[in-house]
């Protein structure tokens, strides 16, 4: 790419001033930034709080014993709705939907808080349902056991032995965790099926938004109406459209359990579609030297990045030039 | 903060609006004696509130002008803010130093995009109501309104290399850092988003 010509005052505003250049830059001198660091200070929540979606100015009375009281009754509040929390309800709570369901080994009989540690099983012909407060509902089919890692505030993560599990998920994304023996599931504001056989590999298949696997330092992100396979102790393979052609499917599952196979690239390449830039997006960091230069060409004649740079960032694996591209595909699937 | 070319000290009172020395040398990295982005961010993340203030500084100008080419100018300052409210709470989530400004530019992309559609309700109010989106000092016949609005209809690969030239007064290379690119696309992006500039502001009969 030939830089054109063009005038050095564009470029790093050294030269002479182009008059048009230079009455562009004074029509929009009022923009320009005034940052307030001592604004910003204020508004700094602690670390690992959850951002705040709309700040909003909070009228407070004028009187001062309207204010006390309103911190009274503030406080009254919290207490009262701290004490009512930890007295009553659990956040998860298990209801048997048909046959037997084990409790802890013991038979679940009507709908009973699930606490911490304690593991569900559902033999084969029975299914159990899990509700979260304020996180979602799981379906637990026949065959399963999984177990409540952690129910707080900031984070619900459960484990999934064995089994299978539909997830509706309705709590703000990277709160929900299934860990499996292959990956981590971390729900993005989704509903998905996860499903695990006795060796620990498993199948996850997204129906709306999306949820991204994690098994160091192997990731996927798989968006609705896509599947990803597990594989215990290699983590998560590579996601794939269900409506991709058989040859798109046939060709990442031979590069999933090869590593590399010109072949099987080849044909990948050849028979993808724009949607299969999902495929093709992950390939880029699972691939090599010429076999990577070809999956980053083919998926820039597909989809090509916003930014003209992207593509060569991406070959260096430069984790927010990847990120600008994912966000670019998201308008193309 | 970004400060523009040497001789271009304007900028420098941005800085100063918070009291505190500019932060950057004057093409935008850190002199000698200030703290490079790695050593600011290595205080940010052991919660040094006062270190990232600093890269707030620093940054703020390029996540404005991100957002300037996307959203109502009336939101950019709240929208500003809470790109970095967000970037605060995610910063172990930032695996590479040196792409804080792809990745602060990629988070303002995405407030944008989520603010579209309350922007979209709040216009139609406004409209309804007679009121001007926003209005800006004339120079030479032409006012950011104008000029932003311009910018918008742009295709999305030049808006961002737009505004930081003729906003911020960031120089190419600058440019180039600050948003993880080649010289040459920003070269390039450069060139041709003027020329489309040009085309629409003599579109709209405002051709300064």
């Amino acid at each position: 790419m030939n830089p054109p010509p063009d005038s050095p005052y564009l470029w790093d505003r050294t030269g002479d001033p182009d008059p048009r250049i230079a009455a562009l830059e004074r029509a929009l001198q009022s923009e320009r930034a005034e940052p307030d660091a001592d604004a910003l200070l204020a508004a700094l929540p602690e670390r690992g709080a959850a951002a705040p979606r709309h700040r909003r100015s909070l009228a407070l009375p004028r009187s001062p014993f309207l204010r006390v009281a309103l911190a009274a009754a503030a406080a009254l509040a919290l207490v009262g709705w701290l004490a009512v929390r930890s007295a009553v309800a659990p956040a998860w709570e298990i209801a048997a939907l048909t046959g037997e369901v084990l409790l802890d080994s013991s038979s679940l009989a009507g709908t009973r808080g699930w606490r911490e540690g304690r593991w569900v099983e559902t033999p084969e012909g029975s299914r159990a349902r899990l509700t979260g407060s304020g996180v979602g509902r799981v379906t637990v089919e026949g065959g399963s056991r999984l177990r409540l890692l952690r129910a707080k505030a900031d984070e619900h993560r459960l484990e999934l032995a064995r089994g299978s599990i539909s997830a509706f998920i309705y709590a703000p994304p990277r709160l929900f965790f299934v860990e499996t023996p292959a990956a981590t599931a971390i729900d993005m504001g989704c509903a998905y099926d996860l499903a695990v056989d006795e060796r620990g590999d498993g199948r996850l298949r997204v129906t709306a938004g999306w949820v991204e696997l994690q098994a160091r330092p192997v990731a996927a992100r798989v968006p609705a109406g896509a599947s990803c396979r597990l594989t215990s102790g290699v983590g998560p393979g590579i996601p794939v459209f269900d409506d991709a052609p058989p040859s798109v499917h046939a060709a990442a599952e031979a590069l999933e359990q090869r590593g590399t196979d010109a072949g099987a690239l080849a044909t990948l390449l050849d028979a993808a579609r724009p949607r299969d830039s999902l495929t093709l997006w992950h390939l880029i960091s699972r691939t090599r030297d010429d076999a990577r230069a070809a999956v980053i060409s083919r998926l820039a004649d597909l989809a090509p990045p916003t930014d003209a740079a992207a593509s060569a960032a991406a070959a260096t694996l430069d984790p927010a030039a990847l990120d600008l591209w994912w966000d670019d595909l998201r308008r193309v699937w | 903060m970004d400060h523009p070319a040497p001789g271009h000290t304007q900028a420098l009172g941005v800085a100063l609006h918070t009291g505190a020395r500019p932060p950057c040398a004057p093409d935008g990295s850190a002199s000698d004696a200030d703290p490079t982005d790695s050593a600011l961010l290595a205080r940010a993340r052991a919660g040094d509130r006062r270190a990232f203030a600093d890269l707030y500084v620093r940054y703020a100008g390029l996540v404005r002008a991100v957002l300037l080419v996307r959203a109502p100018r009336s939101d950019c300052d709240d929208l500003t803010q809470d790109v970095f409210i967000r970037a605060w709470q995610r910063l172990d989530e930032l695996r590479r130093d040196d792409s804080l400004g792809p990745w602060l530019a990629a988070m303002a992309r995405t407030r944008a995009r989520d603010n579209r559609r309350a922007a979209a309700r709040r216009a139609r109010r406004e409209a309804a109501a007679g009121a001007h989106p926003h209005r800006g000092p004339r120079a030479e016949g032409i006012t950011a309104a104008h000029v932003l609005d311009a910018i918008r209809s742009l295709p999305e690969a030049y808006r961002d290399t737009l505004a930081l030239r003729l906003i911020e007064q960031m120089p190419g290379p600058l440019i180039a850092r600050r948003l993880g690119m080649t010289e040459g696309s920003v070269r390039v992006n450069l060139h041709r988003g003027m020329k489309l500039l040009r085309e629409q502001l003599g579109n709209d009969e405002a051709t300064p």
